[in-house]
């Protein structure tokens, strides 16, 4: 998070500020204060050390802003700076404006989320608030926004616009993500179109550029990773953003005319199939509430501003949660919806808007915000364009959950009481997310296409769903009882009995198939030649695991536990684990549970456990080495997974193993709180087995000593690959050489197969590879005992093994640990696929 | 040469005169500041000379920058950093050298007034400090530059920064706290224009007496 710093030559005078923002913010901001200095004849002045640990200890790369009074607070201030360390000190601004109104104005855009560039735009342009409060008028703004567009340093680019539906909501997130990467000011202007300079951060401003297949832009960037930022969005767009869009999303322009159109029986109504499958049942008919709101003059635009930006905060982390509980059941470009709507609550222009309106018409926040975001659709409307119009309903819905968190008023969530067909005029995406697939039969939807989230989402759940339908959906009665035929778009009223029949044994027969699936899933998978392995899931949650079990998964092989410790304050309680690995075990019956212990580090950082930034998380504190610092926390971990293990069927995983005494030190723990337990009288299981997951090159090359500590091994391929090359995963520069069929990899997977086979022990693997397709013969012939993956591609690899020969895996194995380079294993793959 | 305990004798006779001028510096800063000079360069000399060793074999680099970290952390007015930076970036201009030249001398006082320049971006004119501590250290470079030996030299630079720090009287302050008296600033002398003189004239003073 962003820090500020205070610095003053008077004690109270820093404090004081500090006091005032704290009220603005409820004491989330870091501010650091320096002022005053301690000497016997004057406590006036300012201390360079003090500065320095002022900023020293509230420092993230995030970036600290630091607010000086005058005079010497600015030079010690630069002194103080002068010892910070280069790729800190490009962190550390210092900015011009007044104490007081800066100091507050940062605070509440830190607060609300901003980026450093726009907290010290806001910061400089605080003054403008009381200017206007005074009347006097102000002219920063249009100076600086017009001046920013034609720095000197601006560089340039024009390109096409290849991808086929040009710059819609996803691939706009994804443009307005990578422009907000970049700290120079970046423009973009439709040349198609002839439309202004547009700010690249702002979706909605990207939106309403219009930029649609084979559009010329413009884009302009200024600042000192001009550069930079023109190579990054230039290459998103010449990967036509990455999108491997799904084919449906083609057919959406040709849609309209593709709409069924049947014989048109009273009884029947025609929409566009968007999910296929039939359903049979009562209706239900959701009106959402949508609360009047009421504006009224509200004396504090401050208190409202506050209120306002609070309320963002909220609807960020309910999606988030949203976001977080989807996306094991929708795959990861649907979920990127969320992305979506938290940028469009980051977004300035939206923002900016409330806020100007706010201030300038002393109205109540959310009046403010529903005029803001009225503008915002009336501008998509005036583009007269489908696709962008077809966005309004992600301004809707958050904005009504904007205005819900704001008036306090709940939405209302479409749950009937008994399973049935529900029926709505447009569902939004986060209504969407919510969806019960044990109370909802199908879905019908007055508005929406194959695009609309809801759609997206109805499929990945398999909700049978007609959209599009049309004002007729007022036709149905609540009180009928529907046909919902999702792969034609058909809806059939009050059918009659040969109907009925007909559409029944339809239904049935799906039902029947799909059970076929799941039952060929569930049933052991061996190869060709009768070798048969475990093929098991890498789960985060209960809903997860009750997937991996509809897929076919012999047990889980990876809990990320982690995910029990984020988004929340504190730590989860010993009972609070307890009851979820106990759910979890009970769910699973005999089948295996594998609880990977906290693997938590600089990377995936938890507020409350007072990690901090680091420069290099990956070399850094985490996984097993955090767990042997905090042992609190380890042992609490440990207790409630020991519990847990009574009478069922629990091994405990260490991630990032490293070395043998770390395994010695986390036994030594494990073995205490046994005892502590025994102590006390509580059961568990004495024999609980024990793995090391081996994602270190260290660990590869230790591997015969190690499993001696251990009963099983774990490969964890995402980091050992890009730790056995050295290669940021996530820096795109190199994420080329992280590939784990590099040779490397490979003989590092062997060595550890190796030593676990020598020694009578299982090796797993619970890396992605494992669920790659492409790498289940070479891993087959390696020896992999267990396959971890992800339970929707369970089934699907299970059809694959059935077709391999084990006899050929190995031949194949042979041939790749010859192999000096992966472009030689993929020949040599692709050879194997020929045969 | 000059020596460490050369250097030492100049740190401990700047603090002197400070100390003996302390009012006198806090009177001109009342005029056109807020009554601190004085008693803020003292406080920092004062530590200074409490952190200050006397041990021979240490580098004469190392005790300026003693010197600078000492006055950054307890002047408490705009004195500190830059006085601060001043005997930093001369400390960095001789390294670890235990004898200083002639010219040695003059490239440490020179470096120490550019880091000084750059951290107050002043100019000359604008009543500060570099006011009397810039014609000082030119007046020493021309004078060695013309053959004279380093004692004259330095005669030259106090007599040049004494002019100087005289010639801040008409002068309006641009920077520092007395820029907020504008036209009002004219007619007193600058305090930190005569604190630059003592150091340089305890310099003097080191081969004068010694
Ligand atoms: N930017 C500057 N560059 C060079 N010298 C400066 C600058 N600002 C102030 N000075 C010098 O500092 C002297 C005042 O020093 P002093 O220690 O009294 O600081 P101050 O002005 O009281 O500091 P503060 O800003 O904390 O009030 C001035 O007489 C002037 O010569
Ligand atoms: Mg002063």
């Amino acid at each position: 998070m962003i820090g500020i710093v205070i610095v003053s030559h008077s004690k109270n005078l820093g404090e004081g500020v500090r006091e005032l923002a704290m009220q603005m913010t409820h004491e989330k901001v870091p501010i650091a204060v320096a002022a005053g200095i301690d000497t016997p004849d004057t406590s006036l002045g300012t201390d360079t050390s003090q500065i320095f640990q002022a900023i020293e200890s509230i420092y993230s790369d995030d970036g600290v802003i630091v607010f000086m009074d005058l005079g010497s607070a600015i030079l010690s201030t630069e002194t103080a700076i002068d010892f910070f360390p280069p790729h800190q000190k490009e962190n550390i601004y210092l900015c011009e404006a007044p104490l007081v109104e800066g100091v507050l104005t940062a605070a509440v855009q830190v607060a609300g989320g901003s980026n450093i560039d726009d907290v010290l735009y806001e910061a400089r342009n605080a003054l403008r608030a009381k200017a206007s409060q005074l009347g006097i008028e102000d002219t920063t703004k249009k100076d600086s926004e017009t001046k920013s567009i034609f720095k000197e340093s601006t560089q340039e680019i024009v390109l096409p616009v290849r991808n086929r539906l040009g710059l819609h909501a996803r691939p706009a997130a994804k443009f307005v993500s990578t422009a907000n990467k970049f700290s120079s000011e970046i423009f973009v202007k439709n040349l198609s179109k002839n439309t202004d300079f547009v700010n690249a951060k702002s979706i909605n401003q990207i939106i309403t550029l219009g930029i649609r297949h084979g559009n010329k832009i413009m884009i302009a960037s200024s600042g000192i990773d001009a550069g930079d930022s023109i190579l990054a969005l230039k290459k998103l767009i010449e990967s036509n953003f990455d999108e491997e869009e799904p084919e449906f999303i083609s057919l959406t322009l040709k849609e309209e005319e593709e709409r069924m159109t049947p014989e048109r029986r009273a009884d029947t109504l025609s929409g566009i199939p968007v999910s296929p499958g039939i359903a049979i049942g009562p209706v239900y008919i959701y009106r959402p509430h949508i609360p009047d709101i009421p504006e009224y003059v509200a004396p504090s635009p401050d208190t409202e501003m506050t209120r306002f930006l609070h309320a963002i905060d909220e609807v960020k982390n309910d999606i988030e949660r949203i976001r977080q509980n989807s996306s094991t059941s929708m795959d990861r470009y649907d979920a990127s919806i969320f992305e979506a709507h938290l940028l469009y609550l980051n977004d300035p222009a939206l923002i900016e808007r409330t806020r100007d309106i706010i201030f300038k018409e002393a109205i109540n926040a959310e009046a403010a915000w529903q005029s803001a975001i009225r503008e915002m659709i009336i501008s998509y409307k005036s583009l007269g364009d489908q696709l962008v119009r077809d966005r309004e309903v992600d301004l809707l819905d958050i904005s009504s959950q904007v205005i819900s968190r704001l008036t306090g008023i709940r939405r209302r969530h479409p749950e009937p009481e008994n399973a049935a067909i529900l029926v709505v005029g447009e569902l939004n995406p986060s209504e969407a997310a919510q969806l019960k697939k044990d109370k909802i039969l199908a879905l019908c939807s007055e508005k929406g296409n194959k695009t609309s989230h809801s759609a997206i989402m109805a499929r990945s759940i398999g909700l049978p769903a007609v959209f599009g339908i049309g004002e007729d959906i007022d036709k149905i009665d609540e009180n009928s009882t529907l046909i919902v035929d999702g792969n034609q778009g058909i809806i059939i009223m009050d059918p009659d009995a040969v109907t009925l029949a007909r559409y029944r044994d339809l239904r049935d027969k799906e039902i029947q198939e799909k059970q076929e699936t799941i039952s060929r899933a569930f049933q052991k998978a061996s190869t060709i030649d009768g070798a048969s392995v475990s093929v098991v899931a890498n789960v985060a949650n209960i809903t997860d695991i009750k997937t991996a079990l509809e897929n076919g998964a012999n047990g889980v092989g990876l809990f990320r536990t982690e995910y029990l410790y984020m988004n929340r304050l504190s730590l989860p309680s010993e009972e609070e684990q307890y009851k979820i690995y106990k759910e979890a075990a009970d769910l699973l019956g005999d089948r295996l549970l594998t609880l990977r212990t906290l693997d938590i580090g600089g990377d995936k950082p938890i507020p409350y456990l007072n990690i901090k930034k680091e420069p290099n998380p990956f070399l850094g504190w985490r996984g097993l080495r955090y767990c042997l610092d905090e042992i609190g926390i380890f042992k609490t971990q440990l207790r409630a997974i020991l519990r847990a293990s009574h009478e069922r069927n629990v091994q405990i995983m260490f991630p990032m193993v490293a070395t043998v005494p770390e395994v010695r030190a986390a036994k030594a723990i494990l073995v205490e709180v046994m005892k502590e337990l025994s102590q006390a009288g509580i059961s568990f299981n004495r024999d609980i087995k024990i793995g090391a997951m081996i994602e270190i090159p260290s660990a590869v090359v230790m591997g015969p000593h190690l499993i001696k500590e251990v009963d099983f091994f774990s490969l964890g391929t995402n980091d050992l690959t890009q730790y056995v090359l050295a290669a940021d995963r996530s820096n795109t520069n190199v994420v080329a050489l992280c590939d784990p069929f590099d040779p490397a990899v490979l003989m590092m997977i062997r060595d550890t197969i190796a030593a676990a086979h020598a020694a009578g022990k299982m090796a797993g693997m619970c890396g992605e590879m494992a669920g790659d397709l492409r790498a289940l013969p070479i891993l087959l012939g390696l020896g992999l005992d267990e396959f971890s993956m992800i339970p929707t591609v369970i089934s699907e690899w299970k059809e694959k093994l059935r077709q391999t020969s084990l006899r050929k895996a190995k031949e194949l194995a042979e041939q790749v640990l010859q192999c000096i380079s992966v472009e030689e294993v993929k020949s040599k793959y692709a050879d194997y696929l020929k045969e | 040469m000059f020596t460490y305990k050369d250097t030492l004798t100049w740190i401990r006779l700047t603090a002197q005169y400070i100390e003996e001028n302390k009012d006198y510096l806090t009177d001109l800063d009342r005029a056109i500041g807020d009554a601190d000079h004085g008693s803020n360069m003292d406080r920092g000399f004062k530590k200074v000379m409490k952190r200050i060793t006397t041990c021979e074999d240490e580098d004469i680099g190392s005790m300026l920058n003693m010197v600078g970290m000492a006055l950054i952390s307890s002047v408490g007015g705009a004195a500190g950093p830059l006085y601060g930076t001043f005997y930093l970036q001369a400390a960095k201009a001789i390294n670890s050298k235990k004898e200083l030249s002639p010219e040695d001398i003059a490239a440490l006082l020179e470096a120490g007034t550019e880091g000084l320049i750059k951290r107050g971006k002043t100019n000359p004119g604008d009543k500060t400090i570099i006011d009397s501590l810039q014609p000082g250290v030119e007046a020493l470079k021309k004078s060695l530059r013309d053959g004279n030996d380093i004692t004259a030299a330095m005669q030259d630079a106090v007599q040049s920064a004494e002019e100087g720090m005289r010639h801040t009287i008409p002068l309006v302050a641009k920077k520092g706290r007395a820029s907020y008296l504008g036209e009002r600033s004219a007619g007193h002398q600058d305090p930190g224009a005569t604190s630059a003189f003592y150091i340089l004239k305890a310099l003097r003073d080191v081969f004068v007496s010694g």
